[in-house]
């Protein structure tokens, strides 16, 4: 009975001092990493309150005005160094005993469990323990792990010696790391690798480099702060109350359905696209080569391969654009607005270059044909002969009516805000980015982000570090992409268009139509619903949800004697303000409305 | 000496012991080969490590049991014995299933502990 307890109780005392090793070893692979070595970049983020978040794998958010330590983990990172930077070879080798060490506490815990089944008579005491084979194979079949073992100290003697010969291999691999990683730095830097760190601010207006002490030779932007209780309308907003001002007046006086033949244009582009004029002609044009190849298979003459070259061409043409925008003509589309309008920008360049190659083989299908209208039989040859000047004309029309489609496709994307798509080329190094050597990276930076010049809760962070060589391009070690948004409460203004309801829910009055619409604003306090820890996890819960609770303040006309009168009322709203819904009375004759709000994207709608 | 410790006979009957001694179940064993003053100051250094399933064998004759060592399969890795057996293994170590899983060409106790933890940790087949 001795021996079993003695086993446990120098098992524990084992643990203790080797788990403690083992976190220094794997260091907490808590922050957000790209690879399986553990994150380079460790960033801690200061909020303007002072309170520290360390920037972990589940975080996504950071606050608009705070300050990102960033720390380079230099051990990590030579085990992440790309194989253009090092030798590929020394790279893998340090990550299989960065493996090893990686699992040492587990492989302790499986020895303790073989000696404890051992100790009690059972069998299974043999599969614990092969379960060390892999580690200790790595060490010990390699010339050099052999060597170590042999050679180093043991540095403790715990009294047992099974357990004393796996911590030794443990320690043994840790030297291995180091030597490997001491290989690794020589190797780049013999090879003349370099490190870069870039960051960016994306909003609005596209993405821009920002300075990182130590990384880059940017000038720091002037300082900025986000607001975080913003109570007055931006210009953006001033705008769009005005615009539906004009709205109301008109639903109001007419009516909605007779006034709005509003289109959102952006989902209509794709079927506008086999409306254009010379798509439709394609299409025809289509269908007559197919008669007249059909009708006068042996009557083309010379001019028989030319058109069922064109035949062929234009089929796949069509089939292609009927496949294409299929989707399209669904009445409703189940993706996100934003993820449409993306793929419709990429299909309005697919269609643009395929229009182009297809325009561009007719010269020499007009070439043939005019060579060899004399051998087509004379039923046809009226029909053939009008060919060459149709598809010229067709060719010069298509080209410069997809160009017009793409011009709008592209406008429409720009109205898109904060798209997810990484887009690499938004992110390229400039010369003013420093080519860091791995013995000259700085350990640690920080950067301001009031330092970052303006930007806008939304915006998005992100974090490049790559590695390259001169006159390659360089490689990606750690991407890190975060949004800024206020994790704590905030105030923002929102502009909505109401759909005012004077008389109790869902009833008529007599000689009145069911809504009254008016402009309005609302002042809304958001940032409260989830616990900042939470807040800044959740993109959905600042992208999606964004909801808030505030005071609605609306020009109506109740009365419809031309006289604006004020409401104001309490509101809720949802899905960023795109919805909004509350309760609000007239301030001039007392009376009560129920409302409902929608944030409607004014450039997107047209009214005629 | 610890009871971990196994002296093989200097007669004909070592074979058996030997033989006898690979089917028992639950021994891992380092064996020690060669009878002189240090093979024998090996064998006392290494004796604290025999413990719980680890078993020295010393055959101080060591001809009497090469011919069953030259029969044992051997782990990945470890190159093959073959006849006349190289003088100069001081020992080797022999897994539950019986293979060669390591040969100790120099007598160090770090060597030994390798020899043990390679046997003792390889089950194949």
């Amino acid at each position: 009975m001795i021996k079993p307890l003695l086993s446990i109780c120098v098992l524990s005392v084992l643990f203790s001092c080797t788990s403690s090793r083992h976190v220094v070893a794997t260091a907490p692979n808590n922050n957000s990493g790209t690879t399986a070595r553990g994150p380079v970049l460790q960033l801690v983020e200061k909020d303007p309150g002072g309170h520290s978040v360390i920037l972990n794998n589940s975080i996504r958010v950071v606050d608009p005005n705070s300050t990102l330590d960033i720390a380079i983990n230099k051990k990590n990172l030579v085990a992440s160094l790309p194989a253009s930077a090092t030798n590929p070879e020394l790279t893998r080798r340090l990550n299989e005993l960065k493996t090893v060490l990686e699992k040492e506490q587990d492989a302790m815990r499986n020895l303790g469990d073989a000696l404890e089944l051992f100790n009690a008579g059972n069998p299974n005491w043999t599969s614990k323990l092969s379960d060390l084979y892999p580690f200790v194979q790595t060490i010990l079949d390699s010339p050099e792990g052999s060597k170590i073992y042999n050679e180093l100290q043991r540095r403790q003697q715990t009294g047992r010696h099974i357990l004393d010969d796996y911590a030794h291999l443990f320690h043994v691999a840790e030297v291995m790391v180091k030597r490997q990683e001491e290989k690794i730095i020589q190797e780049a830097k013999d090879k003349g690798s370099f490190i870069q760190l870039g960051v960016w601010i994306e909003g609005k207006n596209g993405a821009r480099p920002v300075h990182v002490p130590g990384f880059d030779d940017y000038d720091p932007s002037p300082a900025y702060h986000v607001q975080q209780f913003l109570l007055v309308l931006t210009e953006e907003q001033k705008e769009a109350v005005l615009e539906m001002s004009r709205w109301s007046a008109k639903f109001n006086k007419n009516g909605l359905a007779a006034t709005l033949k509003a289109q959102f244009q952006i989902s209509k582009i794709m079927a506008a696209t086999l409306n254009l004029p010379s798509v439709k002609h394609i299409l025809s044009l289509n269908d007559t080569i197919q008669t007249l190849v059909n009708k006068s298979n042996n009557s083309l003459g010379g001019a028989k391969d030319a058109l069922f070259g064109l035949r062929d061409e234009l089929e796949t043409y069509t089939a292609y654009l009927r496949a294409k925008f299929s989707r399209y003509s669904q009445a409703e589309y189940e993706a996100h607005p934003g993820d449409i309008l993306l793929s419709i920008n990429s299909d309005v360049v697919d269609v643009k270059f395929k229009t182009e190659q297809l325009t561009n083989g007719f010269q020499t299908k007009i070439t043939a044909i005019q060579t060899n209208l004399l051998s087509v039989q004379k039923d046809v040859r009226k029909t053939v002969s009008s060919l060459p000047s149709l598809l010229t004309s067709i060719a010069s029309r298509a080209n410069y009516e997809v160009d017009s489609l793409f011009n709008i496709a592209v406008r429409a994307l720009q109205t898109l805000k904060n798209g997810e798509a990484y887009r690499a080329s938004m992110y390229e190094f400039t010369e003013r980015v420093k080519k860091l050597s791995l013995d000259n990276l700085p350990d640690t930076a920080s950067l301001d982000l009031e330092s970052t010049g303006t930007r806008d809760i939304g915006d998005k962070l992100t974090l490049r570090l790559v590695a390259g060589q001169t006159g390659t391009a360089v490689q990606d070690i750690e991407v890190r992409k975060y949004y800024l948004y206020f994790c704590s409460p905030y105030v923002r203004t929102a502009v909505g268009f109401l759909f005012t309801d004077p008389v109790p829910l869902g009833q008529h009055e007599e000689g009145k139509s069911l809504f009254h619409y008016a402009p309005s604003y609302s002042i809304l306090l958001k940032g409260f619903w989830k616990k900042p820890e939470a807040a800044r996890q959740s993109l959905s819960y600042h992208r999606l949800y964004s909801p808030g609770i505030g005071l609605n303040i609306a020009s109506i006309d109740f009365n419809s004697d031309g006289a604006m009168e004020v409401g104001l009322g309490g509101v809720f709203t949802i899905f960023n303000d795109f919805l909004q819904i509350g309760y609000g009375c007239n301030m001039f004759d007392g009376k009560g409305y129920s409302f409902l709000g929608l944030r409607l994207p004014v450039g997107a709608f047209t009214i005629q | 000496m610890a009871n971990h410790t196994i002296v093989l006979p200097t007669d004909q009957s070592a074979a058996q012991k030997f033989e006898d001694l690979l089917w028992v179940p639950n021994q891992v064993f380092f064996l020690v080969l060669g009878d002189s003053p240090e093979r024998e100051q090996f064998v006392n250094n290494i004796a604290d490590m025999a413990t719980d399933w680890r078993y020295i064998i010393w055959a101080k004759h060591p001809e009497l049991v090469i011919p069953r060592l030259l029969t044992l399969p051997l782990r990945p890795g470890v190159l093959p014995l073959i006849s006349p057996f190289p003088e100069d293994i001081v020992g080797l170590s022999i897994s539950l299933n019986n293979y060669i899983c390591r040969v100790v060409r120099t007598a160090h106790y770090n060597e030994a502990a390798q020899a043990f933890l390679l046997a003792e940790t390889f089950m194949q087949p």
